[in-house]
C-alpha cells in the first residue's frame, strides 16, 4: 500500500477517505521494523509524534476540513535539521543525545501539510562526507546493492525513499549532498535556489551553500513538497518570496557543457548520459554545446569556502551549552578534550583546512581568492542560462562505489563532488534525475542546472525524461518494502 | 605550500583540537594532498572580480522589530550538560596558583 506508493497518491487517498492515515502509518513503521536493521537508513523513530500527527490528520478528514497537500504521507527527515524533543545528533558523536527545544521550519511546515514525520536519518557526520560513511552511528547501505555506499550526505534518506520505506524525504545539500544520493539510488533530488527554503533549524556546516532539499521517486511529489516547504521565514533571513519563474515561451532547450565527459567519467555514466540526452531531443527538447566552467578549479573554490565556514560553524561545539561534554580540570583542557572525542576525522580534516585558509597571511591567497572565483563561476553559470532552459551534466562521475572504497582516500571521495559543487557555489537550483540503464545495473544521475527561483522549468524536463523512460517505476532488486 | 609540523600544530591550537602522534602524521598527510588540489586556485585568473561571500540574489528577509518568546523556550538551559541555580558550570578558568 505505502510502500512505492507517490506522496500524491497516498494524500489523494486520504484526503478522499480511502485511505486512513494511521494505516498507512502503521505499515510504514512495519517496513521501518524489517528492512531498517540491514540498510541503518533511520538513526532513531518517532512513532509516538507520527501517531499523534496521523491522529489529527484523520480528525480533519472526519470533519470535513482540508487535511493539508501532505496528508498522511509518511516523512522521513536528515538527522541536522532541528525535531523538538527528539534526537538530533548530525550523526556526531558532540551531538549525542542532543534534543532541540524546537522545529525546524521544514519541520513545522511539513506537519502543517499533513506530512507524518517518522524519523531520522542518518548522514555523513554534519554533511561531511560523500558517502554516509562519516557518520558516527555505522555507515548507511544501497538498497540496489547493500556492498555499496548510498551516497552522501544525506545517504539515510536517499536509502530510506530508494527501498520503499517512505516516498518523500529531506536532506540537505551544501555540495551535492542530496543530488549525488539520489543519483546513486535512482531518485529524483532537487536542491532548490538558496533562499528558496528556509534554513532555520537546519544545523550549519557552510551557511552560504546550505539548502534544504528533497528527495522522491518521482517530479510530481518533488514540486508537492517544494511548495510546501518554500517561502520566506522570518527565522532566516536569507529565505525569500521571489515568485516561481515560469517556464519561459519558446523550445525547451538544454546545454551541454563543452569537453566535460572528455576524461575522468565512468563509461556506464557516459552512456546513460547520452541516452537521456537522446530521450529528452524525442520529447522535442533541443541540445546544444555550452561554454561552462572549469569544475576541477571550482571544486577547489568550493572546498575552500565550504571549510572555513565549517571552521567557523563548528566553533560552537565546545561542550558548554549543549550537547556532549568531555570533563577536564581546566575550560580550554575540557574544550580540546570534547572536540577531539567529539569530532570524527573527517571533521577535524575540515575544520582544520578552514582554519588554515582563515589563517593570517593565507586568508588573501586562498579564502579571499575562493571567494573572487565563485563570482566569476556565477556570471559564467548566468551567462550560460541565458541562451539555454538548463545546463545538463553527469552528477556523479560514477555510480556508487563500495562500501570502504574511498575511506582512506579522502581527496579521491572530494572528487566525487566534481560535477555538484557548481549551484551551491552560485545559489542555482538544481536536480538530478535517474538517467537511463540497462536492466540490472547500479542506478546513474543526471543533472540539471537552471536559473534561480526557476525549478518549475527543471522539474518540468525531470518529467519529460520519465515520460519517455518511465525511471519512476524502477525499483531495487531485492529488500523492497513489499 | 606544505603544511609544516609547527604549522600543525599551530592550527590545531587555533581550531581547539588535539591529535596524538599518529593522528598528526595522516592529518599532515590529507590536508597537504588537498592543498595541492586546492592550489590550482591561485592560477585562476580572478583579477578585477568582487569576492561573493554570500548567496548571488539574496535580498535579505526583515522580521519587525518585536519582542517574541520563541523558538527558545521554555528553557535553553536545559541543554546545558552540567547548570546549577540557572547558571551553566564550566571548569575553572583562572589557574589558582596563578592567582
Amino acid at each position: 500500500m505505502t510502500g512505492g506508493d507517490s506522496a500524491r497518491a497516498i494524500a489523494e487517498g486520504v484526503r478522499a477517505g480511502r485511505l486512513r492515515a494511521e494505516s498507512v502509518l502503521e505499515r510504514t513503521l512495519d517496513d521501518i521494523a524489517r528492512v531498517n536493521p540491514s540498510l541503518n537508513a533511520f538513526l532513531c523513530l518517532c512513532p509516538e509524534r507520527a501517531r499523534a500527527a496521523a491522529a489529527a490528520v484523520s480528525a480533519r478528514v472526519a470533519r470535513g476540513e482540508d487535511p493539508g497537500p501532505l496528508a498522511g504521507v509518511p516523512v522521513a527527515v536528515k538527522d541536522n535539521l532541528a525535531t523538538r524533543g527528539l534526537d538530533t545528533t548530525c550523526a556526531s558523536r558532540v551531538l549525542t543525545g542532543h534534543r532541540p527545544v524546537y522545529d525546524a521550519t521544514v519541520v513545522t511546515r511539513l506537519e502543517a501539510a499533513g506530512a507524518l514525520i517518522v524519523g531520522k536519518t542518518n548522514m555523513d557526520e554534519f554533511g561531511m562526507g560523500s558517502s554516509t560513511e562519516t557518520s558516527a552511528f555505522g555507515p548507511t547501505r544501497n538498497p540496489w546493492d547493500e556492498a555499496r555506499v548510498p551516497g552522501g550526505s544525506s545517504g539515510g534518506s536517499a536509502a530510506a525513499v530508494a527501498a520503499g520505506l517512505v516516498p518523500l524525504a529531506l536532506g540537505s545539500d551544501t555540495g551535492g549532498s542530496v543530488r549525488q544520493p539520489a543519483a546513486f539510488c535512482g531518485l529524483v533530488g532537487l536542491k532548490p535556489t538558496y533562499g528558496r527554503v528556509s534554513r532555520s533549524g537546519l544545523v550549519a556546516y557552510a551557511s552560504s551553500l546550505d539548502q534544504v532539499g528533497v528527495l522522491t521517486r518521482d517530479a510530481g511529489d518533488a514540486a508537492v513538497a517544494l511548495a510546501v516547504i518554500e517561502g520566506s521565514d522570518p527565522g532566516d533571513m536569507t529565505s525569500h518570496d521571489a515568485p516561481p519563474k515560469a517556464p519561459r515561451a519558446g523550445g525547451l532547450r538544454l546545454g551541454v557543457p563543452k569537453g566535460l565527459l572528455e576524461d575522468g567519467v565512468d563509461e556506464a555514466v557516459r552512456a546513460s548520459f547520452e541516452e537521456a540526452l537522446a530521450a529528452w531531443r524525442k520529447q522535442g527538447v533541443d541540445t546544444v554545446e555550452v561554454p561552462f566552467v572549469d569544475a576541477e578549479v571550482s571544486l577547489a573554490a568550493y572546498y575552500v569556502v565550504a571549510c572555513a565556514e565549517a571552521s567557523s560553524n563548528l566553533a560552537r561545539y565546545d561542550g558548554v551549552r549543549y550537547g556532549r561534554r568531555v570533563e577536564a580540570r581546566d575550560l580550554d583542557d575540557m574544550i580540546r578534550r570534547t572536540r577531539t572525542e567529539g569530532f570524527g576525522e573527517e571533521v577535524r580534516r575540515r575544520i582544520l583546512l578552514g582554519t588554515f585558509v582563515l589563517s593570517s597571511g593565507y586568508y588573501d591567497a586562498y579564502y579571499r581568492r575562493a571567494m573572487q572565483l565563485r563570482r566569476h563561476v556565477a556570471r559564467a553559470t548566468d551567462a550560460a542560462l541565458e541562451t539555454v532552459t538548463a545546463v545538463v551534466l553527469p552528477t556523479s562521475p560514477a555510480p556508487a562505489f563500495r562500501l570502504g572504497e574511498r575511506t582512506t582516500d579522502p581527496l579521491r571521495m572530494m572528487l566525487s563532488d566534481l560535477f555538484t559543487i557548481v549551484p551551491n557555489l552560485t545559489s542555482h537550483p538544481a536536480l538530478s534525475v535517474p538517467g537511463p540503464v540497462p536492466e540490472g545495473q547500479l542506478p546513474v544521475g543526471v543533472q540539471l542546472i537552471g536559473r534561480r527561483d526557476g525549478e518549475a522549468e527543471l522539474l518540468d524536463l525531470a518529467t519529460r525524461l520519465d515520460d519517455a523512460t518511465r525511471y519512476s517505476a524502477c525499483r531495487p532488486p531485492a529488500k523492497e518494502a513489499s | 605550500m606544505s603544511l609544516s609540523d609547527e604549522d600543525l600544530t599551530h592550527l590545531l591550537t587555533l581550531a581547539r583540537l588535539s591529535a596524538t602522534e599518529a593522528d598528526r602524521v595522516r592529518l599532515k598527510r590529507d590536508v597537504n594532498d588537498i592543498l595541492r588540489f586546492v592550489e590550482r586556485l591561485l592560477d585562476a585568473d580572478v583579477a578585477g572580480e568582487a569576492p561573493m561571500s554570500h548567496g548571488e540574489g539574496t535580498v535579505g528577509t526583515w522580521r519587525a522589530d518585536e519582542a517574541r518568546s520563541g523558538p527558545f523556550a521554555p528553557d535553553p538551559l536545559e541543554l546545558a550538560p552540567k547548570r546549577r541555580d540557572g547558571h551553566v558550570v564550566v571548569p575553572r578558568v583562572l589557574d589558582r596558583d596563578a592567582t
